[in-house]
């Protein structure tokens, strides 16, 4: 279980996320949804170690992540697939699959999890050798989730993955979210697209300028008035 | 794996037969060849740091004159052989460049930045060596003749330093051609595709980065003292100064950076050329080897950003200038 307590991250004077607490239980896809600007980035990016917190502590079942450098926590598993996939523009395919498997938690399982991407994607093998950067929109996307189940998550946090990409291959996308808890992963979800994210999510929280304003059950925040109004717009 | 088992041969099959060059070819020649392969294996250390990392130092000339002068300092001072001098100069710059490295990337400067200081601290050693009279301050450092004697580093002909500088050039790419398919160059090389990406991953961005510009600044510390001994003068701006530095990554920049044979091929086009157009005219018209050479370096840089190397590499790949960009936005930018 991931463990998100009392968070607070300031950019300069900028408060970017204000004591914002929240938990992501076992085998639970958690949806958090929020406007552009919301601070869900800054949330994956701090529980990843890329950003320092000002205050708050976060614990992968029980242990701290906090003070941990961002390589340490990725080892442990809390896994990022960043937001516009940030692949490696110039390696193949299968070296971008590689270098996320790299360290020894991960290369021991390494053909497994390969195999496993390949069947999940099955575009990935035959693009295999091609230059990332070659790729479409949607088989980046399905790279950048490759590359972090190479990496062996126990929580995989995706940001925005849907974004950019054209509607057919959004709602593919979060069939593979569902796929990927089916096989048993832990999925941390941030999301502008609202409606998909919180159908799919056990449970969400909205963020809004740094603060979470609602949680609850996927479904009900989903018919919460408020996500409604401000949202969805019925 | 076999595509490297094939360079790997290659690079002994050229090594075997670049061994022979100096059987039948003029001192001139023997000469433009050691200038070939002492910068090629300078640009071939600076591309682990500045290809592989993707960490453009502008600074080389630190190392370099780190290596010339502790070398020939040991030698004059101590008569301790340069074959000796060498590697302390090596472990000196190392450690140089790992401290370096150490506060710039502890404190996030990259890209322009660390290039910048860099910069500042190779013009910083320029002032240094001026004012330390125990190295010759601004009047320089000379190695002095001894005779020919290969222990300590001197050759009556110009075909004793041609070998020396030959061997670092071939240890040099082997090196490289071993880095670009193990585990560290993989960490090199996502560091310099994506740096946070690569950190999220589970990738040591810190130490890989620490490990490159060490090895990078030891290699061309070696690569120094072998300067010395060729030329057998060395002055603070001569070896710490932007014009070594700068042109250490030229050759790499020219050849392709990032690619193993880069550097080498951008020495082999350039020097040759930097060589012949000083030969034939700077006698007649003064400063118009300056002007062709730079000429052809812009004329590269329009129509090969990528060098020589890049373009042959992207053809080989069959790559598209298609899809732009993948995110190259910093992490956490909003």
């Amino acid at each position: 279980m991931l463990e998100v307590k009392n968070l607070t991250v300031r950019y300069g004077a900028f408060l970017a996320l204000a004591d914002v607490s929240l938990k992501v239980e076992d085998g639970q896809i958690v949806s958090i949804v929020g406007a552009n600007g919301a601070g869900k980035t800054t949330l994956i990016n701090t529980i990843s170690g890329l950003i320092t917190p000002e205050s708050g502590e976060i614990y992968l079942d029980g242990q701290k992540l906090t003070g941990m450098k961002g390589h340490e926590i990725a080892r442990i598993g809390v896994v990022q697939v960043p937001e516009r996939r940030k692949l490696f523009p110039e390696m193949t395919v299968y070296e971008n699959l590689l270098v996320a498997s790299i360290h020894r938690r991960a290369k021991k399982e390494r053909q497994k999890n390969l195999e496993e991407v390949f069947s999940l994607f099955p575009v990935l093998r035959e693009r295999r050798d091609q230059l990332a950067i070659t790729l479409s929109g949607g088989e980046q996307q399905m790279l950048a989730i490759g590359r972090g189940i190479m990496a062996l998550p126990r929580i995989l946090m995706l940001d925005e993955p849907s974004l950019g990409l054209a509607p057919i291959l959004v709602q593919q996308i979060f069939q593979i979210v569902q796929e990927l808890r089916k096989r048993g992963l832990t999925i941390l979800l941030v999301e502008q697209n609202v409606k998909h994210s919180l159908r799919i999510a056990d449970y969400a929280y909205v963020l809004e300028t740094g603060k979470a304003v609602l949680e609850g059950l996927g479904m009900d925040v989903l018919n919460d008035p408020h996500t409604v109004e401000a949202y969805l717009g019925r | 794996m076999k595509a490297v088992d094939r360079q790997v041969t290659f690079t002994v099959v050229l090594f075997v037969v670049l061994l022979f060059i100096p059987t039948f070819a003029s001192q001139y020649i023997i000469n433009i060849g050691f200038m070939v392969f002492l910068y090629a294996f300078l640009a071939t250390a600076w591309n682990i740091l500045g290809g592989y990392a993707g960490q453009h130092s502008l600074g080389h000339g630190l190392f370099l004159g780190i290596g010339a002068y502790v070398s020939t300092y040991l030698f004059v001072s101590a008569g301790i052989t340069p074959w000796l001098g060498m590697w302390v100069g090596a472990v000196i710059a190392g450690v140089t460049g790992w401290f370096i490295g150490y506060l710039c990337f502890r404190y996030g400067i990259k890209g322009a930045y660390f290039a910048l200081v860099t910069i500042a601290l190779a013009e910083a050693a320029v002032y240094v060596a001026t004012n330390i009279q125990a190295i010759g301050g601004a009047g320089g450092l000379e190695v002095p003749w001894k005779g020919n004697n290969f222990w300590i580093m001197q050759f009556g002909s110009r075909t004793g330093y041609y070998y020396v500088a030959l061997v670092a050039a071939f240890l040099g790419v082997l090196l490289t051609l071993w880095i670009a398919r193990s585990r560290f160059g993989y960490y090199l090389i996502s560091v310099r595709e994506n740096e946070d990406a690569a950190e999220a991953l589970g990738v040591n961005t810190m130490k890989a980065k620490l490990m490159a510009i060490t090895l990078s600044a030891f290699m061309t510390a070696i690569g120094g003292t072998l300067y010395a001994q060729y030329f057998t003068y060395m002055n603070p701006r001569s070896v710490f100064g932007e014009g070594p530095s700068v042109q250490i990554l030229l050759f790499a920049i020219i050849g392709g950076i990032g690619t193993v044979w880069g550097p080498a091929v951008g020495a082999l086009i350039l020097v040759p050329i930097a060589e012949i157009t000083r030969a034939e005219l700077s006698g007649s018209f003064a400063g118009a080897n300056l002007l062709i050479y730079g000429l052809i370096l812009v004329l590269v840089m329009l129509f090969m950003p990528k060098g020589v190397l890049g373009i042959l590499g992207s053809l080989g790949k069959g790559k598209k200038n298609s899809p732009g960009e993948i995110g190259h936005e910093p992490v956490g930018s909003k």
